[in-house]
């Protein structure tokens, strides 16, 4: 694979999957 | 709302508001449309629009299920006022004539799993199946079978039903994406597909259409303005974050996208690679149409593959799984109106069931109808992104975020951008969007655009969301009667 397709398709995979597992996971804010 | 009627927990509702966005398109429309606009290029633009299209509409749609605990129709009477419940009954009838025909395209998927699982698909001339099976009475069958499992799920109920099949389909899904791409990456050639795919070509970035597709992909897709996850939100906890369980859809909905196009666009070229390999004869295969590539190219592509009678089952069963979790939203949506308006669940999945079934037989049945309504009704969504975003207009886009998607039980601070997003982006992506559409096919055929009786011109378009708009305003007084009766 060419380095710039492999680092473009590691960024898209980090927000996309990165982001969907940190917003399923993350715990909520505790709130006062 | 009594607590046995809601979700049972955050991830009940987070996976069944994936198994709504991820469907047939993230599967077969995604790869093909990322590989005909430029790979890389696409990706970034449809990306964009995630957070400014679908996310904030899916947050929007969520809020207000939360607030008024009604259905679409109910949800537009009880937040706009009595004169507008009939632009609540578009609202959910546009999802409603696709779910016409999506019950068929589910039927489809089903038994081309059983053919692909059983019947040595792999080893049969893939047109000529296609055609014979289209042209007998046999798509009526499965399109029979698909309402009946569909309603059964719905019938089972939020927890039951809905919860506990997106819960265990959902990640099978994602579980048989994976372990086919794991297959399909060792092929010799697969690699040239995953070039493609992931180059940043950024100078595709100046062609107008690029974007555009981007914006009705990620439209499409996420299910975001179909009233869906308005639905769902009906059965949410209090202390549900709409803002938050948005993104999860969203950011859940693009990774399956990205998985099913890592999937198809390096198989495609696996299958040309070796001498004589040409970028056009790939091209030529994903230029073909959703149900030519799937029904037609998929199995030829799956047979040069060592295992490839397994992976294409698998294939077709996560096709079935995708279809299957996104048909039942959709059965929801229908049944929770009928509910709102006085019927039991059960006979308001009954109602539904038959009207599905007797709805989507002209489109069981032909081809070119069932491709009419998929043009009509898939543009009738965004008439649904800008009912939506009326609704947020006419509350007040500040007190909308303050009182509406900010609740005591779930406080969210959102900053005045929201505003801005409401008054001007998500109204104006609408315009360039429908304007874009309008133009594509009158240009496509200037002598004929007006003609009512055409599969895909502006004509049937116009003439058709007439048609419900007129009915729906008639209706408006009876709907608001039959709703007040029933109001809790």
């Amino acid at each position: 694979m060419r380095p710039e397709a492999l680092v473009f398709m590691i960024a898209v995979f980090v927000v996309c999957l990165g982001g969907f597992l940190y917003c399923l996971f993350a715990p909520e804010k505790k709130r006062p | 709302m009594k607590s046995s009627d809601l979700f049972a927990s955050r991830w009940g509702i987070v996976f069944a508001g994936l198994g709504m966005a991820v469907g047939t398109g993230n599967l077969w429309r995604f790869p093909r449309i990322v590989a005909q606009y430029g790979g890389g290029a696409f990706i970034i633009p449809w990306m964009i629009f995630l957070f400014v299209w679908s996310i904030p509409l899916l947050a929007i749609e969520m809020a207000i299920g939360k607030k008024t605990r009604r259905s679409v129709v109910g949800s537009f009477r009880e937040m706009m006022g009595e004169k507008y419940t009939w632009m609540g009954l578009f609202t959910a009838f546009v999802p409603t004539a696709i779910t016409f025909y999506y019950a068929v395209v589910t039927g489809w998927c089903l038994k081309y799993f059983f053919a692909s699982a059983f019947s040595g698909l792999i080893q049969k001339d893939t047109t000529s199946y296609w055609r014979l099976f289209t042209s007998s009475y046999e798509p009526l069958i499965y399109h029979v079978g698909a309402l009946v499992l569909g309603c059964a799920i719905i019938y089972s109920g939020i927890v039951k039903g809905i919860e506990r099949t997106n819960k265990i389909l959902i990640p099978t899904l994602f579980g048989i994406l994976l372990i086919s791409i794991v297959r399909i990456l060792t092929l010799p050639g697969a690699g040239a597909g995953l070039n493609f795919l992931f180059s940043p070509n950024l100078s595709l970035l100046s062609d107008y259409r690029v974007w555009l597709n981007a914006l009705s992909q990620s439209a499409w897709s996420t299910g975001a303005g179909w009233g869906l996850m308005l639905t769902y939100a009906i059965y949410a906890h209090r202390s549900q974050n709409p803002v938050r369980t948005a993104a999860t859809l969203g950011l859940g909905d693009n990774t399956a996208s990205l998985l099913a196009a890592t999937l198809i666009v390096p198989t495609v070229f696996s299958y040309f690679s070796g001498p004589g390999f040409s970028q056009d004869k790939v091209m030529e295969v994903l230029k073909t149409d959703n149900l030519g590539l799937t029904f037609i190219w998929i199995p030829q592509l799956f047979a040069k593959i060592p295992g490839g009678a397994l992976f294409l089952a698998l294939f077709f069963l996560a096709l079935c799984f995708a279809a299957l979790t996104s048909l039942i939203s959709q059965l929801e949506l229908i049944a929770s109106v009928f509910i709102d308006a006085g019927f039991t669940r059960k006979r308001a999945v009954l109602t539904v069931g038959v009207l599905c079934l007797v709805m989507g037989l002209p489109s069981a049945l032909s081809l070119a109808f069932f491709n009419n309504q998929d043009w009509v009704w898939g543009l009738g969504l965004m008439v649904n992104g800008l009912f939506l975003t009326f609704l947020v207009l006419k509350v007040g886009p500040r007190k909308f975020r303050e009182e509406v998607i900010s609740t005591p039980e779930c406080p969210v601070r959102l900053g005045r951008w929201f505003d801005f997003l409401v008054g001007v982006l998500l109204p104006v992506q609408v315009a360039v969007m429908l304007g874009w559409w309008f133009y594509s096919a009158y240009s496509g055929d200037p002598e004929h655009w007006l003609k009512i009786f055409s599969v895909s011109s502006l004509g049937t378009v116009f003439f058709q969301w007439a048609m419900a708009m007129a009915v729906f305003i008639f209706l408006n007084r009876t709907l608001n009667a039959r709703f007040k009766k029933y109001e809790t």
